[in-house]
Parts: C-alpha cells; structure tokens; sequence
C-alpha cells in the first residue's frame, strides 16, 4: 500500500513537472512567433508611419522617435527608427534640413518630400480596406 | 573618429556609440554614417552634461542594443576600402621583387637597359604590395631591396656612360 502510494506520487510529480515543461515550451515558442509576426508586420507598416509623423511638419529625430516609441508594437526600440530613416532619405521619400535649436546644437529636422507625400497617399488609401479585409477574416476564424 | 559634441556625452553614451560604430562596420557605409549622426543628435538632443548615470541608462534603454540597430541596417554590398586594404599580401609575392631585383643587378652588366628596367618594375611592383598589405614585413623588404637594386643599377649606368 505504502509503495503504491509512493508509486503514484512520483508518477504525479512526473506528470505535473511534464506538463510544466510542455506549458513552458509552448509559452516561448508563442512568444518567439509573436516576435516573428511583429518583425514581419512592422517592415511593411513602420516606414509609412514614420512618414505619417512628419506629414505634420518637420521633426527632429529624438522627437520622432518620442512620438513613436509610445506605441510599443510598432516600434521596438528607439533606436532601429535611425537605419530606417537613412534609407527613407536616400529613397528620396524624406528630406533633412538643420535648423538652429533654441537650447543646444542645431538639429536635423526631417520632412516628407513631394515622393514622400504621394508615398504615403497610396498607402493611406490601401491601409483602410486591408485592414479591415484582414480584421474580417480573423473574425471569422474565431 | 568623434564630433565635439561626442566629447561632451557621458563616458557610457560615448562607449555606446564606440560600440555602434564598431557593430556597423560590416552594414552600408553611407547609411552607417547616418545611424551613427543621427545616433549621437539622438544622444546630445536627450541628455546634458548634468544627467546622472541612470538617466544616461534610462536613454540608451529606450535607444536598445546595439545588435537590434545593426539587425535593422542594410548590410555592407561589397568589402569596404578598409576591409580590401587589409587584405594581406602573401609571403610569395612579396619574393617576385626581390628576384627581379636581383636579376636585375645580375642583368645590368651584359644588358644595362633591361636591367634598369627590371629594377623599376620591381621597385613599383613592391610598392604596390606594400600598399595592399598595409605594411608587413615581407612587403617592406621587397621594397628595401627594389630600392637597393635600382640605385646599384643606377650607379653602374652612370658608370658606365661616363
């Protein structure tokens, strides 16, 4: 009686320790897919964001990327904004300019160039019913 | 190299941009130099002289690894001139001078004309593996000896001339 009780608290442990185990694994590979779908979904959406920013006016970059960087899935880190805005820059679909700052160096201000404005048009027109195409799928997947 | 307003960061801002710099090498030049501008702008514009250590963190937290900006840069599309430039020259070709160096003083005698030919070929040939592999041993020998072989030959056709 002793050892079947023993037996069975070990066939337990090994039960819950695997179940642990397997919860564990399914966690992290939930989260390393999420990662993966948001890397994927950002270089699609983040440069046309970026150009939205300045679609208000010139901006300077720690300002941009404070304007962005609130939106956690959107931007990962502040700085990957930088690489980004190089290449929009050298696509022609942004411009610099320094400006004199009122405290400090004078700062780099990005603005949307002509491109840039018909750039960011094109998508905005698209990004609506895309969206809602996808949300509408999703939907009735569930 | 760093701007003046580089000097004025935090030693941990300016060991960050080090590291930035150092990360990109193998990514884009132009776009390099961009993140790293821009980078440091970033840097100047968030922090003054006055910010404390755990503002500086706090900063850099925000701005992320380093790997993360480099993982986000356009890769480099061929060697850079630095990396081509450091490309060593082998031992072997640091020999074809010399013996065309010595020819040269052997061949100055019987034909004075090829062998005064010879030792410049030598001479700007050593010359050009010095250049490529940005000063080894073998390389300055060459060069040495080329010199060498072309003033002897020099010597004796002015020798012979006179």
């Amino acid at each position: 009686m002793i050892s079947f009780c023993v037996t069975s608290q070990i066939a337990l442990h090994s039960k819950k320790h695997y179940l642990a185990s397997q919860g564990c694994w399914y966690r992290q590979n939930m989260a390393s897919d999420k990662q993966a779908v948001l890397t994927q979904l950002r270089r699609g959406v983040l440069e046309y964001c970026v150009l939205a920013t300045m679609s208000n006016g010139p901006i300077y970059g720690l300002e941009l990327a404070t304007a962005l960087s609130s939106n956690k899935y959107l931007v990962a880190t502040e700085g990957t904004l930088y690489p980004l805005l190089s290449r929009l820059r050298k696509q022609g679909l942004i411009e610099s300019t320094w400006q004199e700052s009122p405290s400090g160096p004078p700062r780099r201000y990005y603005q949307l160039s002509t491109q840039g404005e018909i750039a960011l048009a094109a998508f905005t027109e698209v990004w609506n019913p895309f969206q809602q195409e996808v949300s509408s799928i999703l939907k009735e997947s569930q | 190299m760093t701007s003046p307003s580089e000097d004025q960061l935090h030693p941990v801002a300016q060991q960050y941009l080090r590291d930035l710099r150092s990360s990109l090498q193998y990514s884009d030049p132009a776009e390099a130099q961009d993140t790293i501008n821009a980078v440091s702008e970033h840097l100047s514009e968030a922090l003054t002289p006055q910010s404390s250590a755990q503002e500086v963190q706090a900063v850099l937290d925000a701005l992320g690894p380093v790997e993360s900006i480099v993982r986000e840069s356009t890769p480099a599309s061929h060697p850079t001139s630095a990396q081509a430039a450091s490309t060593p020259a082998t031992p072997q070709s640091a020999l074809i001078p010399m013996i065309l160096a010595v020819t040269a003083l052997v061949l100055v005698v019987l034909l004075p004309h090829v062998g005064a030919l010879l030792s410049l070929a030598a001479l700007a040939y050593s010359l050009v593996i010095l250049k490529r592999s940005g000063g080894s041993v073998g390389s300055k020998w060459a060069v040495a000896v080329s010199s060498i072989a072309l003033i002897l030959v020099l010597v004796v056709l002015a020798g012979l001339v006179v």
